[in-house]
């Protein structure tokens, strides 16, 4: 009766690998309905919320370590209708997007038990915009790239203005859908001009037509490009795009801050570096553009950071900085350097959710995130200080640490691409030096200093979530682990970014020559 | 059908002074309602030219989905919030060549965006659509496969392309909607079953209860952390904004 | 005679451009004059009707019968002064009526009267006619915006909120349709009601859609801003909601309007679910009894059929206006939010259930019939009222432990 020829198709777009999208829809769907359906919440029934969405979560890390052992990826392939390539290079990012999903729901718990009422829909949103941004990362269609960049652009806004009653948290929501709406509209703009000028929206396509292009940079391409670089920039928090972060990362809960300088950010990177590596793969042009952003970002970044007083807008010019120091990888564009950049990003998801998940637990003991205030923590809570040290420490790249190898592996790759980029180098390690001013300073006060008035007042029966101590761990498990066994990670890196490179135009444009 | 060509290129130029007229109305006109009215004006002049190219389709969803639904909304919206109704919503302060710089830039790159797309190496290069290199859009219209299409107004391949090559991104956009949704009522719902909780009087849902909302919200005493004293409808009663 | 008068045209000699404008103007001209002796009629038989539910005499004065009482009404609307109280936007005030007036006929364009009286035979009809209509909205709600009156004001944005509310449960069941004939091409959806020739047992509302006739009927006398959704306009409330300023000519295009718009919607809703201009038996009479052929006969009876239909609708609402009281507005929207979009999102899914049933058995479109639907109607109507009941065991639920919660809230602040 039922026409099964559906099911066959269904079968031959490769569905079966988004298996972990899929997953993370339905959980999505479950904790939404049992949200709704059970209106007035005891305490206990979020905390058990947050377990389902964390298994959820899981469940999709598991489904995609699955569909990565059960099918190995020798080339990329071709998902729903090539609108989504699945490649090692999209299944890092995934991991890495799901993974700072799960640790964002972890460390948020507590921290919105305190300080709303309405906690569970905080799920269904990081799980939404998780799913927007696993989907970006492997997209493969300027339609997709833009329902998908759209998804979690808008959950960010709306995860921004969690507190609703908080003038900050609405101020940072407002502050971040203007920006981030001229932002999409530019971005839309550029890809409607991509369209025009290729006939198509595929990036295979795409890159084919503007195969044509190679050696006479046409205008409308640079405008594109300045376009995309601006949206792109936006959501990278590079100068001069990064006017937003500080204000939001500040106005936001914290553990919204911490996803959006972490999942937000990949996602980004991830697509990013797809167009780039496929889409505009001829064009030596993006180097230069992306070469001043770099620096202006690791500049801007780490100098107002020594400025500031509250732990959550340094940990934003942080980011900025750190988006700086990750560009550099793209302005050399080799392999290596790309990879790096991968590494990079893996080692820059532990350090900086960790550092972010001591600052939560750090005021949801003192109802404070001023920097003065960690003072002595040493004293009441020397766990937590000894995390939060490790994680400043990576991100200052001190030895031992993740950070440092990340640092070293990039800037090696940088200065080795050739004479032209030692001065990139030269910068970057001047920034990295000046960051250790206001790293360290922090480590300094909870170490050293005697103990502030708020550190004073933690009572040494206050609960720590131990969703949040694990999460914390964690992180800073990981940072550790990666700092000591880099290699294995790296390989993996390099291996995705091959196959990145495969899917370069070229490579494609020469098959159909051989066919002809 | 006969050949229109002639009254294709009136109406051509006339819809299309009446979208750039009318987006330039919405940027300079001092009344945030005729700003809409022009917005309205632009959208169905973009449906005009979407009928001209063809696509009857997107010209009637353009018009039920932005022209209506969209302006509805934004007027809707400008009612419940402006109390003055010819008020320029900046105010006075700002300098009276504020627009100088923004204009500039915008033209600059205008310009440099018409140079580059009228440059000469400029080429229609499609890989596996319909056109081929440099195919004339009148004569892509006497293609069989094009002429299929147009004939019942694009609505059986826009389905067609939905359900295969767009998939993903349209159930994807379902999803993407789904939390717009739930975001639009977290940020506007005025009281949560889990606030009631709290033993606060249900709250009245009638448009002036935004002072009762204002009393019940202090007491909830709900912050962030070090901001709990700042409250977000408190310091909405101080400015006077309902 | 439609060949006649074109080939006349085309024996002018003029451009081909002109003779098209020419065509559509005269179309128009005819199409409208039909909707304008309509609206006329309308206004008495509403005021008859009325009458005769109140137990009155309704007008009896001007003409037999009070005949000629619109028309009177008319006359004395054209010579009416103009009055425009200080404060008011004058543009948007001015502008306000023809908007609203504008769009509601030229709907008339799109609707097929008969299979030759037709403006505009276009592919995606039944969207642009949703599209129009709903834009007639922006016209009501400037005008609550351009009177300076607090009544207007709040006149015009009920309607507006209603508009966009209505708009989705309107367009919803109407995709049912759509999904039934598999086309948005509104002569090729009456074609396909008649397709079998079984008559009225072949119409949608009888044979496959009957959900969503009924969601149709009720959200468009609410698009038509009809009692008991009347809320815009409500005389007791709001003297009158957005129109209260209007006096003169204008006031006389929003009425107009207003009338012209349920006779819209009534031939639209004939068109979708009464077979349109064909006749109750299946097929034309004058053609299946009588063997008549003469073209200009049988096109006299399609357009008797579809005004017979309409009128019928017409009438109904009439009815329904004299008996029903308002709605209150959080009723209008609930009605609207929590019913009728859950019900016809359910309605579409039982369609496509039956499409797809349809398509297994090898054929393109539903072809409906008195007996060939059986089969899939149970089918599908099955699977919607295992989804209905679902849905009511969910909510009852929850309306039982909302009720519950809100006594214990009286009690405890007692």
């Amino acid at each position: 009766m039922f026409d099964l020829s559906s099911l066959t198709v269904m079968s031959q777009q490769n569905l079966f690998y988004l298996l972990p999208e899929g997953i993370l829809t339905l959980g999505l769907l479950v904790v939404l309905c049992l949200t709704i359906f059970n209106p007035k919440k005891t305490s206990e029934e979020n905390y058990a919320l947050m377990q389902v969405s964390l298994i959820t979560v899981l469940l999709a890390l598991s489904a995609l370590a699955w569909t990565f052992l059960r099918v190995p990826v020798i080339t990329p392939q071709k998902a729903a209708y090539s609108s989504i390539t699945i490649d090692m290079f999209g299944y890092l990012m995934r991991m890495l997007i799901l993974l700072g999903a799960g640790v964002t729901i972890a460390i948020s718990h507590r921290f919105l038990e305190k300080n709303t009422r309405i906690v569970s829909d905080f799920y269904v949103l990081i799980m939404g915009a998780s799913l927007g941004g696993m989907l970006l990362a492997s997209s493969n269609d300027l339609i997709m790239v833009f329902v998908a960049l759209e998804t979690l652009s808008i959950t960010s806004y709306i995860l921004a203005g969690y507190f609703r009653r908080t003038i900050k948290s609405a101020e940072a929501s407002l502050k971040y859908l203007i920006y981030g709406g001229m932002g999409t509209a530019v971005f839309l703009f550029g890809l409607s001009l991509v369209y025009g000028l290729a006939g198509s929206t595929n990036f295979q396509d795409i890159g084919i037509a503007l195969v044509h292009y190679h050696g006479v940079v046409h205008p409308t391409l640079i405008v594109i490009m300045l376009m995309i670089v601006a949206a792109l920039g936006f959501k990278l928090s590079a100068a001069p795009f990064h006017m937003w972060a500080p204000d939001v990362y500040e106005g936001a809960p914290t553990p919204v801050s911490a996803f959006l300088s972490v999942v937000s950010k990949t996602a980004a990177f991830a697509i990013t570096i797809r167009m780039l590596l496929i889409l505009f793969s001829g064009f030596a042009e993006w180097a230069v553009i992306w070469g001043i952003l770099a620096v202006l970002s690791m500049i801007i970044g780490n100098f107002v950071a020594l400025k500031q007083h509250n732990a959550k807008r340094l940990l934003a010019y942080s980011t900025v900085a750190h988006a700086g120091y990750m560009l550099l990888g793209l302005v050399v564009g080799t392999s290596v350097s790309v990879s790096s950049l991968l590494f990079y990003l893996v080692t820059y998801l532990f350090m900086n959710l960790g550092a972010f998940a001591a600052v939560i637990a750090f005021s949801t003991l003192t109802q404070t995130d001023e920097i003065t205030a960690f003072s002595g923590l040493v004293q009441k809570r020397p766990w937590l200080t000894f995390g939060f040290s490790i994680c400043l420490l990576s991100l200052t790249g001190i030895p031992i640490t993740a950070g440092f190898f990340a640092k070293f592996f990039l800037f090696q790759s940088v200065a080795l691409a050739g004479p032209v980029y030692i001065w990139l180098v030269i910068i970057a390690l001047l920034n990295s030096t000046i960051s250790m001013a206001y790293y360290l300073n922090i480590i300094r006060l909870m170490v050293v200093k005697e103990p502030s008035a708020e550190v004073e007042a933690i009572s040494d029966s206050a609960p720590t979530s131990s969703a949040l101590s694990t999460a914390l761990s964690f992180c800073v498990f990981a940072t550790l682990l990666l700092g000591i066994f880099a290699s294995p990670f790296y390989q993996f890196t390099t291996l995705s970014v091959q196959q990145l490179a495969q899917q370069r135009p070229m490579v494609i444009s020469q098959a159909i020559f051989q066919k002809k | 059908m006969e050949n229109l060509t002639l009254l294709n290129q009136i109406s051509f130029w006339l819809f299309a002074i009446m979208m750039i007229g009318g987006a330039l109305g919405v940027v300079f006109h001092k009344s945030i309602v005729y700003s809409a009215l022009l917005l309205l004006v632009t959208f169905l002049s973009i449906a005009g030219l979407f009928v001209l190219l063809n696509a009857p389709f997107i010209a009637a969803a353009q018009i039920l989905v932005y022209g209506v639904g969209l302006t509805i909304v934004l007027i809707f919206g400008i009612m419940l919030t402006g109390d003055k109704p010819f008020v320029d919503p900046v105010g006075q302060e700002r300098p009276k060549r504020y627009w100088l710089i923004p204009g500039v830039i915008a033209f600059a790159f205008m310009g440099f965006l018409l140079w580059s797309l009228l440059s000469p190496n400029y080429n229609f290069t499609a890989v596996n659509g319909l056109f081929l290199e440099r195919v004339q859009p009148s004569i892509a219209e006497t293609l069989p496969g094009v002429q299929a299409i147009i004939a019942d107004g694009g609505v059986t391949h826009i389905g067609l392309l939905l359900f295969s090559k767009y998939l993903l991104p349209f159930e994807l956009a379902s999803v993407l909607l789904l939390l717009a949704m739930i975001g639009a009522i977290i940020l506007s719902k005025r009281q949560f079953p889990e606030e009631e909780a709290e033993g606060e009087p249900h709250v009245s849902q009638d448009l002036d209860g935004g002072a009762m909302e204002g009393k019940s919200c202090c007491s909830l005493n709900e912050g962030n952390g070090n901001l709990a004293s700042e409250n977000f409808d408190s310091e909405k009663e101080t400015l006077g904004v309902h | 005679m439609h060949d006649l008068i074109y080939r006349l045209l085309m024996n002018l000699g003029l451009p081909v451009e002109l003779i098209f404008f020419i065509w559509a103007g005269l179309m128009f001209v005819v199409i409208s004059l039909v909707g304008q002796v309509a609206v006329v009629f309308m206004v008495l038989m509403e005021r008859k009707v009325l009458a005769w539910i109140t137990q009155r005499k309704g007008p009896n004065r001007v003409g037999p019968w009070g005949l000629l009482q619109t028309v009177a009404d008319g006359v004395k609307l054209l010579f009416k002064e103009d009055i425009m109280i200080p404060g008011q936007d004058k543009f948007l005030f001015t502008a306000a009526p023809i908007l609203f007036f504008a769009p509601t006929f030229v709907i008339y364009a799109l609707l097929p009267f008969t299979d030759k009286l037709l403006g505009l035979n276009l592919p995606i009809g039944l969207l642009l006619i949703f599209a129009l209509s709903s834009l007639s909205v922006v016209g009501i709600v400037l005008a609550g915006w351009g009177s300076n009156n607090k009544y207007s004001l709040i006149g015009g944005m009920r309607s507006a909120a209603q508009a966009i509310s209505y708009e989705i449960p309107l367009v919803l069941s109407a995709l049912g349709v759509a999904l039934a004939a598999g086309t948005l091409n509104l002569k090729t959806i009456i074609e396909s009601q008649n397709a079998g020739q079984y008559g009225i047992f072949s119409w949608y509302w009888l044979s496959i859609l009957p959900l969503s006739f009924v969601i149709f009927w009720s959200s468009s006398i609410a698009e038509v801003n009809r009692s008991p959704f009347d809320l815009p306009e409500a005389e007791s409330e709001l003297v009158s909601g957005y129109n209260t300023e209007y006096t003169g000519m204008k006031f006389a295009l929003f009425f107009l309007a207003e009338y012209a718009s349920l006779f819209g919607m009534s031939v639209l809703m004939v068109i979708l679910f009464f077979g349109g201009y064909y006749s109750p038996f299946g097929g034309l009479l004058l053609q299946k009894w009588f063997h008549i052929n003469d073209p200009i006969l049988l096109e006299f009876e399609m357009a008797t059929w579809l005004i017979i239909k309409t009128y019928i609708f017409i009438a109904l609402a009439m009815l329904i206006r004299g008996t029903l009281p308002r709605l209150k507005p959080d009723q209008l929207m609930g009605f609207s939010w929590k019913f009728l979009i859950p019900l016809s999102l359910v309605n579409i899914l039982s369609i496509a259930i039956l499409k797809l049933t349809w398509i297994g058995t090898g054929l393109k479109t539903i072809q409906a019939g008195p007996f060939t639907f059986v089969v899939p109607y149970i089918v599908a109507y099955g699977v919607l009222a295992i989804v209905l009941f679902l849905i009511l065991v969910i909510f009852g639920n929850i309306f039982k432990r909302k009720v519950i919660s809100r006594i214990q809230l009286q009690q405890r602040t007692v």
